[in-house]
């Protein structure tokens, strides 16, 4: 009996995630030890990523051609700008991409130059260009290291069976064929599970299924995951499916999975495997299998790693997911979803079982840092687990999620966590507006929440804050207060992740939403598969105030955090970057004092600037910068359900053709420099003022070309070029 | 080589008429424009997506 549990792209690619080694060891721990754990994300990202698969994006692209096409051209159009936008910049980078793109993950692997802050910078901007190069292979498809879309809608079942044989426009036809069957038939599996938590896997893993079943009809295929939960009932109505997948695992995969093996070894039949759903090959009628009580999880053994490519994750080191509980204790904010994704319930491991998973881990595979993947520290381990983790000498280093909760994070409960290794903890705080707080069910005091805040940094563990805009009723004036606390409070505050609300139909606050001043929502007839809503309410923001107060969040946290600023490199590649780099310097503080803060192109100016030897430089007809504007603010000013797909309608892109302003040449230079991977647009004075940059010419020589009423501002520039790093 | 002879000494040529016409036209761009961008991406990074996974 050999069963393959895969991870189909796309998710992060800084770490594992926890599906298949909580299955995998379940499964080996109740007898079936023929158990391959395929990580198809990762798999696909370092091929994607690699020279070889680089140059052959380059070639079949044709950039420099089809940017000549686009500069010959009166003026642009809006589509033509996007296009102009990833033409010129695979034009001007292409081949230094390609050729460096092994380094950089190199780099981001390497346990000393992945803490050079300006290597590890070159090389994270190298990894997201070499993904826009492979993009554009493929476009309009857009795979980033956050997310995998296409312009087939994962809400729409019909699109999403259209996506699953378009060889033109889904990568991971070709990566399945070339690498991932290969493996597979290596194995010969008779039961397959896909793992299926993000709606970026959709397409993804029925391209797979599809591949698998054309290959060995006969092997059964399971999927499984959060993204099940939520759009199984929905998605087992479509008849295609059922040529793709034999059975559909809902909420937890433990039981159902070992279950699976047994039906294959025809020791049970399916109706008898709960949380399941399958087609019944007589009736050709979908059934729903009965659902079990919720595991407990103190029976589970610990998470088992074997198999997967460990080294291969873009990161200098392991950072292990470990789940210590399922659910969450409080339970009751109406726009949570969670039960909806693993059942009801809420379990935990005992302090000394979660403590002893670290220990086998550190142990087994290195690890001297885990992510604990729950939804919030429960109060009891927040005081136990230190005191815990310190007895059993452990030296571990982790992360979690947390509640404000007002009598657990006092001072000294921070110093305990802090001395156990906690680094960060990440708060759902939300709102500052006790009425909106109260309207969520959060039963939280932001005032309280504000002294838990600060003693959390006083303790040296970094600070994150999840906060949302939109909340219906939620009136703009309440949504400004909350930036406004942040801000005043960012000395204690180092990251937040905001995010818009969205009405999800599995959520408390859809069922009751007449409560909420919810007075319409507007389903997509054509969304079979859609959860999230959008709607319109009696009072409070509307849905495009809510977007342009996000955007209002997003701006000032860039001009604020230290995280967010420079690229926002570190935020960029959130699942364990920042973390590993708190964990280097030891707290927040030496963090920024040492890297964060260090300021870039600070040292003074030389008597005679020059411009840096190896800088590449490719003329334009056309104004980048100005096109990245436009670009920019229309892609701002569009309301969407950005959850699922971020692409524009066809429909949309039309009009702004139509609508929007034509674009008339007019000359720019861009400017790539590969030592920090950087591309800046210049306007031909400043292309001009570098380019007499060149160690000969003070800077009055440098500029006295120009007549003397615009020299000041010439000067400024050489100033301005000397910040974006283009001098020596 | 690059010329380095300065814009404001460059000789003057008598106009054209068509120059001249224009130059009751619209008001023309000032004809130095010092402006240094980072080049921004479509796909550049967005709040929301970090915070999916």
């Amino acid at each position: 009996m050999k069963v393959a549990l895969v991870f189909p792209p796309q998710g992060h690619f800084t770490q594992p995630y926890l599906s298949l080694p909580s299955l995998a060891a379940y499964l080996r721990a109740n007898g079936y030890g023929e158990v391959w754990q395929l990580d198809e994300n990762i798999e696909a990202y370092d091929h994607f990523l690699s020279r070889a698969r680089l140059e052959r994006s380059l070639e079949r692209i044709q950039a420099p051609r089809r940017l000549t096409e686009l500069e010959e051209r009166p003026e642009l159009v809006f589509s033509e700008m996007e296009r102009y936008q990833t033409l010129s910049e695979i034009a001007l980078i292409g081949e230094e991409v390609a050729g460096s793109i092994e380094e950089a993950k190199r780099v981001l692997r390497s346990k000393e130059e992945f803490y050079d802050y300006e290597r590890y910078l070159w090389a994270g901007r190298t990894v997201e260009q070499g993904l826009r190069i492979f993009s554009e292979e493929f476009e309009p498809t857009r795979l980033t290291a956050h997310g995998f879309v296409m312009r087939y809608r994962v809400e729409r079942s019909r699109e999403i069976v259209a996506a699953l044989a378009d060889e033109r426009e889904n990568p991971y036809l070709e990566f399945f064929r070339e690498h991932t069957l290969p493996r597979l038939q290596a194995i010969d599996p008779d039961l397959v599970g896909l793992s299926i938590t993000f709606p970026s896997q959709a397409i993804p893993a029925l391209t797979l299924a599809r591949l698998i079943k054309a290959w060995k009809p006969s092997v059964h295929i399971t999927v499984g995951g959060g993204l099940m939960a939520y759009v199984a009932e929905k998605l087992s109505k479509r008849p295609e499916l059922w040529s793709l997948i034999d059975s559909i695992v809902l909420l937890e995969g433990e039981r159902p999975l070992l279950n699976l093996c047994e039906v294959v070894e025809g020791k049970r039949t399916l109706a008898q495997v709960s949380n399941l759903m399958y087609r019944d090959a007589a009736s050709g009628e979908v059934v729903k299998t009965t659902q079990i009580d919720p595991l407990d999880i103190k029976t589970l053994p610990t998470p088992d790693f074997d198999g997967l490519p460990l080294e291969r994750y873009f990161s200098p080191e392991l950072v292990l997911p470990l789940a210590a509980t399922r659910g969450c204790y409080w339970g009751k904010c109406v726009f949570c979803t969670l039960y909806t994704v693993i059942g009801p319930g809420y379990r935990g491991r005992t302090i000394e079982q979660t403590v002893e998973d670290m220990r086998i881990l550190q142990e087994k595979y290195g690890a001297s840092s885990f992510y604990l993947a729950i939804e919030d520290l429960p109060p009891n381990m927040a005081k136990r687990f230190p005191e815990a983790i310190l007895e059993a000498g452990l030296k571990v280093n982790w992360w979690c999620d947390a509640r404000l909760e007002h009598d657990v994070f006092t001072a000294d409960t921070c110093r305990q966590l802090a001395a156990a290794g906690c680094k960060r903890i990440a708060y759902g705080y939300e709102s500052s507006s006790q009425r909106v707080l109260t309207a969520m069910c959060k039963g939280i005091d932001p005032d309280k929440s504000l002294e838990l805040i600060k003693n959390t940094h006083a303790a040296g563990i970094s600070v994150t804050l999840y906060a949302m805009v939109g909340f219906p009723t939620e009136t703009r004036e309440e949504a400004r207060a909350t930036l406004r606390t942040i801000l005043a409070n960012q000395e204690h505050i180092q990251e937040v992740s905001v995010r818009v609300f969205y009405l999800d139909e599995t959520s408390e606050i859809f069922r009751r939403r007449s409560e909420f001043d919810i007075v319409e929502i507007y389903p997509d007839p054509e969304a079979d598969l859609q959860v999230y809503y959008d709607f319109k309410t009696g009072s409070g923001m509307s849905r495009a105030e809510a977007r342009q107060t996000y955007l209002e969040f997003t701006a000032a946290l860039r001009s604020h955090f230290p995280v967010f600023q420079n690229t926002n490199m570190l935020y960029h590649e959130l699942k364990s970057h920042y973390f590993l780099y708190l964990v280097k310097h030891g707290s927040w503080d030496a963090l920024k004092e040492n890297v964060l803060e260090r300021s870039v192109g600070s040292k003074s100016l030389d008597a005679q600037p020059r411009q840096k030897v190896r800088l590449v430089a490719r003329e334009l007809a056309y104004d980048r910068g100005e096109i990245d504007r436009r670009v920019s603010s229309i892609d701002s000013a569009t309301v969407r359900p950005r959850y699922q797909s971020d692409l524009f309608e066809p429909e949309d892109l039309a009009r702004f053709d139509r609508e929007l302003a034509k674009l008339q040449p007019s000359p720019s230079r861009l400017v790539y420099d590969p030592h920090t991977g950087e591309v800046q647009c210049l306007s031909p004075a400043a292309a001009e003022v570098l380019a007499r940059c060149d160690g000969s010419r003070s800077v009055a020589e440098v500029v006295e070309i120009f007549p003397e009423p615009v020299r000041a501002e010439a000067e400024r520039c050489v100033h301005e070029i000397a910040r974006a790093g283009l001098l020596v | 080589m690059k010329d380095d002879k300065k814009p404001s000494e460059a000789e003057p040529k008598p106009k054209t008429s068509a120059e001249k016409k224009n130059e009751q036209g619209p008001p023309k761009k000032p004809p130095y424009v010092f402006k240094i961008v980072p080049a921004d991406p479509k796909n550049a990074f967005d709040f929301e997506d970090v915070a999916d996974k």
